[in-house]
């Protein structure tokens, strides 16, 4: 009859029934030497499952039993492929669909023909399943106790007397497995610490061996890890050799000709070009424990690779033990930057050159550059103008419009905000157009304006407009003259005031005089811009003419009483040209000297200098500026729009002596001073050609 | 008898004018002056019920002499003659009081004008 007793811990300390105490104290002491033997068996570098099958085997000899049997949990994974634990029905010992069961790890001695069933065992079933679950260590009990879960049948079957199970646990004391044995002897109580300590090592193996696998497996995972890694890496350590290195390393290396193995030789073994530089950045991570980043270009069969490293320290116990590094191929990236730099530079570079001012604008409508066109255009510096919100170099009218345009231009390719003004630093007006586009400059989205200034335009355009006004009011004028005037006569003649019907004769004949000299200076024009007058030369005489012009506008000048003189100097009269042209010439000359004299005098004197005949129509008139002396060259220039005539005489001047070779400009002092205009005429045949002409 | 002072430098426009609005019959006393420096100096001695100016004169154009009219508180009415189109006269848009227009203008027509301007005036 067996008994287990228990300890005050609730272990079982001992069991009634044993021989006599020096014999046993001797056996015990050499199971003790022999648990201590197999201990030291384990201590090799065997695996796990093959540990588990010494303890097994150890068991059946240390303690003389039939079978020993050692189970470690797992998950339930036969529940689901029809368990016969599961279909166990009520019995104490079926599965109640657990998680976990028992996995048989190893077994020793006899096999019992049960094994098949019991290579998984519920947790709380059976003898093995109980001592697993159990709150005690471990208990030695009768084989055939009918409580105990052992089938008594089969125990007095094979002379089995006493059975043993100890539960295995974790480091924190959670169930992990159970160590079972069954003798044909009665175990005496004495051996139950013998037990507990075999169940204890059973316990140490299977906990180092898990963790084993827990490294191994996240060693694997590491690797994996460090093998997706698109960077190369590898570890070296004190003594600059190679202790891991990923996929990525070894096809660098292969890429520079190492073969083999690259794990266990030096990096300069494998990389032999690297330069001592190298050698030292390592050095210094090393000794300061510090991060080392360098960039570095290689020549990979023509073709420039540009890489960077990184390498960081390992540190241990404040030491660097190793040092990683990460090597990452940016050729593209550098590329693709060295690319935005270079479009950049040419986009800085085009901008600065650029006629037009160009500004560009952040997100929050401030300006972060500007070209000097830019500068020129507003007055602004360029220091003054980055940080300056766009919408102040616009006048107060105006930036509504322009806020809303750059608003547009973040949404659409481009916006155009046409004719609208821009104030310069000392508050002047510019009419500008401005094209906003949004562009990326300095690897940042911004909007770019481009600031056309149109004040030339404008100034063309309102030209344009008076020239209409001006010409329209010229012909006009005489026309609606001879209308009314013809409704006047209708009128007289209908009430038979026959003097009224002479004055509107008058007016009449003297508008429609004015209007054909008007059209004919027109057509003059035309015809010599069209080329359609060539000059037909000839002798003439400059005497003969002038005196011609001078009864012409005599009339005239006798109405402001202006007197007028020609005086023909030694050998400067005759002279090879078209004469309608010269009459032209010095008609349009003199008719506008008593055109803008009040009193005084218009003289027309001429001289001869080599081959040059100079003609000088001076009068005592208004004068006028020298910007004014230039511009009444220009096709249709009127001073004011009150001023006589159509604007054509001078350039018909200008064109007929350009083609005789000569020039024509004004002379004045100024306004009031009168002024003079200067001929200046080869006295050999005209050349065919058109030259330069104008005021020298 | 109205009084009319008609301002314009041509003395054609000047003789047709004294012979569409001259006259007992027309009821009209008429003054010339020759650019808008006279018309100002003879409105300042003698005011006027209407005033008829040309734009484009020597001395001071059509617009600026209305201009000038008002700022001396010369508030009878204006009407401006010229062979130039109303929008292309500079100043012209919002004068009060100030009629325009074109050349040619006919007797009956520039007379009706007269007419309706100075019962407008009432």
């Amino acid at each position: 009859m067996f008994r287990g007793i228990r300890d005050a811990r609730g272990g079982v300390s001992g069991i009634l029934g044993v021989g006599s105490d020096v014999t046993q104290r001797r056996r015990l002491g050499v199971m003790a030497s022999r648990l201590s033997a197999l201990k030291k068996r384990l201590l090799g570098s065997l695996d796990l499952r093959r540990k588990l099958s010494i303890i097994a085997q150890g068991l059946i000899e240390i303690f003389g039993a039939e079978i020993a049997r050692i189970w470690v949990t797992g998950p339930g994974d036969a529940c689901g492929k029809g368990c016969v634990h599961a279909a166990a029905g009520r019995r104490p010992d079926a599965c109640r669909g657990r998680s976990i069961c028992l996995h048989m790890a190893a077994g020793a001695g006899r096999s019992t023909g049960l094994d098949g069933r019991h290579r998984r065992v519920p947790m709380q079933a059976y003898h093995a399943g109980r001592a697993a679950s159990s709150g005690d260590p471990g208990f030695i009990i009768r084989a055939d106790a009918r409580e105990t879960g052992i089938d008594g049948a089969w125990a007095r079957s094979r002379g089995l007397v006493s059975a043993a199970g100890y539960r295995l646990l974790t480091e924190k004391g959670a169930p992990m497995g159970v160590l079972a044995l069954f003798s044909r002897r009665a175990i005496p109580p004495e051996e139950a610490a013998l037990l507990e300590d075999a169940a204890d090592t059973a316990s140490q193996v299977i906990r180092a061996g898990r963790a084993e696998e827990e490294l191994k497996a996240s060693w694997v995972q590491y690797r994996a890890t460090v093998d997706s890694l698109g960077q190369a890496l590898h570890v070296v350590d004190r003594d600059m050799r190679i202790i891991l290195a990923n996929r990525a390393c070894a096809r660098w290396a292969r890429r520079f000709g190492a073969r083999g193995k690259i794990v266990g030789r030096t990096l300069f073994e494998i990389f032999p070009f690297l330069p001592e530089s190298v050698r030292g950045e390592y050095r210094r991570v090393f000794r300061t424990g510090g991060i080392v980043a360098t960039e570095e270009s290689h020549i990979f069969g023509g073709e420039e690779k540009i890489t960077e490293t990184r390498k960081l320290p390992v540190i241990e116990g404040g030491k660097t033990l190793r040092v990683i590094t990460l090597i990452a191929d940016v050729t593209a990236r550098r590329k693709a930057e060295a690319a935005i730099r270079d479009s950049e530079e040419k986009y800085r570079a085009l901008m600065e050159g650029a006629s037009d001012a160009i500004i560009l604008a952040g997100p929050d409508g401030r300006l972060v550059d500007a070209n000097r066109a830019a500068v020129r255009m507003t007055g602004y510096s360029k220091k003054e103008l980055r940080g300056r919100p766009f919408f102040r170099l616009h006048p107060p009218s105006e930036r509504g419009r322009n806020r809303a345009a750059l608003e547009r231009a973040g949404r659409e390719r481009a916006v155009e905000t046409d004719d609208t003004l821009l104030q310069r630093r000392d508050g002047t007006l510019i009419p500008v157009d401005i094209t906003g586009s949004r562009i990326r400059y300095g690897g940042r989205e911004v909007t770019q304006g481009i600031v056309r200034d149109i004040s030339e335009r404008k100034r063309v355009e309102t030209m344009r407009g008076n020239l209409i006004r001006d010409v329209s009011h010229e012909l006009k004028s005489p026309i609606a003259v001879m209308e009314m005037a013809h409704a006047m006569a209708r009128d007289a003649l209908g009430a038979g005031d026959l003097g009224g019907v002479r004055r509107a004769q008058e007016i009449v004949a003297r508008n429609l005089a004015t209007l054909r000299k008007e059209v004919e200076i027109i057509v003059e024009m035309c015809a010599l811009k069209g080329r359609t007058a060539a000059p037909k030369p000839a002798r003439v005489s400059i005497g003969e003419i002038a005196a011609e012009v001078a009864g012409e506008i005599r009339d005239l000048a006798a109405q402001r009483k202006i007197a007028v003189a020609v005086r023909i100097g030694k050998g400067a009269d005759r002279i090879t040209a078209d004469r309608r042209m010269m009459r032209s010439l010095l008609y349009n000359l003199m008719e506008n000297a008593v055109k803008f004299t009040r009193r005084g005098s218009v003289s027309l004197s001429s001289s001869r200098a080599g081959n040059w005949l100079t003609i000088r129509i001076r009068d005592t008139g208004m004068g006028l500026g020298a910007k004014d002396a230039d511009a009444a060259f220009t096709e249709f220039f009127k001073k004011n729009i009150a001023t006589p005539g159509t604007g054509l005489g001078l350039p018909i001047c200008r064109e007929i002596a350009s083609l005789h070779g000569g020039t024509v400009h004004l002379n004045s002092a100024g306004y009031g001073e009168g002024t003079t205009a200067v001929v200046r005429l080869p006295l050999r045949r005209p050349r065919a050609r058109r030259g330069g002409g104008g005021s020298r | 008898m109205k009084r009319i002072l008609i301002v314009d430098d041509d003395g054609d426009m000047r003789a047709i004018y004294r012979y569409m609005l001259g006259g007992e019959a027309a009821g009209y006393d008429l003054r010339f002056a020759r650019d808008g420096l006279q018309a100002l100096r003879m409105l300042a001695r003698k005011p006027a019920d209407l005033v008829i100016s040309d734009v484009i004169m020597k001395s001071m154009d059509g617009m600026t002499f209305v201009r000038r009219l008002r700022e001396g508180g010369f508030s009878a009415p204006v009407l401006v003659v010229s062979v130039l189109k109303r929008e292309m006269l500079p100043g012209a848009r919002g004068a009060k009081r100030v009629y325009f227009m074109e050349k040619p203008v006919t007797p009956h027509g520039l007379r009706g004008a007269l007419r309706r301007i100075l019962a407008a005036g009432r």
